[in-house]
């Protein structure tokens, strides 16, 4: 995968020449100044061996260099990850509760009302592009209400709490600063809500397809002959086992959330690793891309490591095999 | 006294191409005690009359009569009023055992929820302990080897005779006044069928409970019931007790089903078979719904459905027997 990402960019970026120019001060450099450069950096090597010493350098810790910010790119990911973290992995839990609660009573009161109105609204929001829904919002929320602020991350008045672990609403609030933290709770809102509904639908969908599935099995019936009720059959029976494809498509969907967070991020300017990471194309930021984009693919790797385990954990059969 | 009664019962199905009328003008006692052997081919409709009995009939199902069941009826009563009915009062074993527990849960905490459901009702609370120990000797009681460590299994670690007897064992924990056994020998290999009929038998004898015993094969119906119901397109054909089935049938149907089974005396090496199939419930045949196969039919059988007549101690659904 990075792989991938690194000769991508390799085929989208001018050559190092135009490159250094850009970047080391323009047409002031002389042609032999420029080939020093691409000597120094090792530029002109064939790119496997380039990406040969990009490797041996990452697992070292070392993410070299941000062009733009001459900054340590480590210590940009440290500043940007936790931002976009925190408000996706919280959308995603809201995704997925809506999701659980939204298929189970569609499932439940099949082909009636609840279940039509709650395949329209997925429908909606699903059909949707994140852009247009997260502008929708935006505009129906921040600019038509005014119930809450439009953008940024925090109350940019406040002074932010030390950074701790870089998580805003963690930090706030661990430090007991409870005015940031709710201007944090005030401006995380829209973002959290642009990425859940763009992304219920589809657990609503499998949850409804996977309750129905479990409904029809004979271990159901055989709950309610023990006499228990309606409820308790619900909880005990069926949820446990028709919510067991979620774990996976969770992990999908973490995924798909972390690379909606990128367009997110621009539209509320959240200033989280996908606003970097889009800031950082535009002005053809070649180490911060690379960086963030392996990132995100490490971060869904875990993702999925993580559904793993909790499927072996929910699901008896799976520790067989 | 009388247990549970059903009459008028109905039963359609809702399917695409129309309605399928499964159960027709059903009409059955149950006394404290009995045992009746519910027998008929694939598709008569058995499981259709055990899931009505217990109000778990899949949602394309339409019900109507009444079964009443200790002075009220069944098919009236709200669906929060049904959870009270079923597990002590009726618990209904199902015909496919290796779909019937729950796969997510220990045997244990299955079991034990069904005690609760026992205590629950009877107003006594227990403790851990005490419920552990009860299910323990229940399952001793059918005969599972090694029960602590079955007690620790997921259902996907046990056999299918292990499964049924775990399924026996927690209709005994219930202690139902009603015991419905679907088929629960069907799936399982012929030796262990034996010993799980011999189960259902002993422990009926020794709770006291009243049993409905369905199965397609007559043999087995014999070997545990006391009264036999015969059941075919929806209809009972015959019903009385099984030693006069057995040894009188009345009606052609039943008599085939015996001469079809393989008796002492078939060592000429020919074995009778019923002609014909059992009919489909989307074309049923004019007049008797046994008449395509049956050797004694006359132009009667073919223009009006015989009722359920009252003939020497039994009923039979033949227009021989009346008259
Ligand atoms: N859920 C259902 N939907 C439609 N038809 C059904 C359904 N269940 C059973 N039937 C029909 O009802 C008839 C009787 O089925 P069943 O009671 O299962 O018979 P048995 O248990 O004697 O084999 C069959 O012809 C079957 O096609
Ligand atoms: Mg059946």
């Amino acid at each position: 995968m990075i792989f991938i990402v690194f000769s991508l960019i390799h085929i989208i970026l001018p050559s190092p020449q135009a490159m250094a120019k850009v970047y080391i001060g323009g047409s002031h450099f002389t042609q032999a100044e420029v080939s020093a450069i691409i000597v120094k950096y090792g530029l002109s090597k064939p790119i496997y061996v380039q990406f040969f010493s990009y490797l041996i350098n990452i697992l070292h810790g070392n993410f070299g260099i941000d062009s733009l910010y001459k900054v340590p790119e480590m210590y940009l990911l440290d500043k940007f990850i936790p931002i976009t973290l925190e408000f996706v992995i919280i959308a995603i839990i809201i995704q997925v509760l809506l999701g659980l609660l939204t298929g189970s009573v569609a499932a439940s009161w099949r082909n009636r009302v609840p279940d039509w109105v709650i395949k329209v609204l997925y429908l909606i929001a699903w059909a949707m592009p994140v852009f247009l829904l997260a502008t929708l919002l935006q505009f129906v929320f921040a600019y038509y209400t005014k119930v809450l602020p439009p953008f940024n991350i925090a109350n940019p008045l406040l002074v932010p709490p030390k950074t701790i672990t870089g998580f805003p609403l963690l930090d706030a609030a661990i430090e007991g600063d409870w005015t940031y933290f709710d201007s944090v709770l005030d401006h995380i809102v829209l973002p959290v809500l642009a990425i859940a509904f763009a992304g219920f639908g589809i657990t609503t969908r499998i949850m409804r397809a996977s309750t129905i599935d479990v409904l029809d099995k004979d271990y159901v019936k055989l709950s309610y002959m023990k006499g228990l009720s309606r409820w308790k059959v619900f909880r005990g029976t069926v949820f446990r086992n028709s919510m067991i494809p979620i774990i996976t498509l969770t992990a999908l969907q973490f995924g798909f959330a972390i690379a909606g967070a990128v367009v997110i991020e621009e539209i509320f300017i959240y200033k989280g690793m996908g606003f970097f990471l889009y800031q950082s194309t535009v002005s053809l930021d070649y180490i911060a891309i690379l960086s963030t984009t392996l990132i995100i693919g490490i971060s869904v790797i875990i993702a999925n490591f993580i559904a793993d385990i909790l499927y072996a954990v929910v699901d008896p059969r799976v520790r067989l095999d | 006294m009388q247990q549970l009664e059903i009459r008028d019962l109905v039963v359609h199905y809702k399917v695409p191409i129309g309605t399928i009328k499964t159960l027709f003008d059903l009409q059955l006692d149950i006394e404290k005690g009995d045992s009746i052997g519910i027998v008929g081919e694939s598709g008569s409709g058995k499981s259709t009359l055990g899931l009505s009995i217990v109000g778990l009939l899949p949602p394309n199902a339409r019900v109507k009569g009444h079964i009443v069941f200790e002075g009220k009826d069944l098919l009236k009563m709200q669906p929060g009023k049904m959870n009270g009915i079923r597990g002590t009062g009726i618990f209904m074993i199902m015909q496919d055992p290796f779909n019937s527990l729950n796969p997510v849960k220990k045997i244990k905490d299955q079991l034990i929820e069904a005690l609760q459901v026992r205590y629950s009702r009877n107003g006594e609370k227990a403790q851990k302990g005490k419920l552990y120990d009860e299910v323990l000797k229940r399952l001793r009681d059918v005969k599972l080897p090694d029960p602590e460590a079955i007690m620790d299994r997921y259902p996907h670690q046990l056999s299918g005779g292990q499964i049924q007897r775990v399924v026996i064992a927690m209709g005994l924990l219930l202690e139902p006044d009603i015991l419905i056994a679907d088929e629960p020998t069907s799936a399982l290999d012929v030796s262990v069928q034996a010993q799980i009929i011999a189960l259902i038998k002993e422990l009926q004898d020794r709770y006291r409970m009243s049993l409905l015993f369905i199965t397609h094969d007559l043999s087995i119906a014999y070997a545990v019931s006391e009264k036999l119901l015969i059941l075919y397109g929806g209809r009972i054909l015959e019903f009385g007790k099984t030693e006069d089935v057995i040894n009188n049938p009345a009606h052609p149907y039943t008599e085939g089903l015996l001469k079809s089974f393989p008796r002492g005396n078939y060592k000429d090496g020919k074995l009778y078979t019923l002609s014909g199939m059992p009919p489909l419930f989307t074309s049923m045949p004019d007049g008797c719904v046994f008449n395509p196969r049956c050797p004694y039919a006359f132009d009667r059988c073919y223009k009006e459905e015989p009722e359920l007549y009252n003939y020497m101690d039994k009923k039979v659904r033949c227009f021989l027997k009346h008259d």
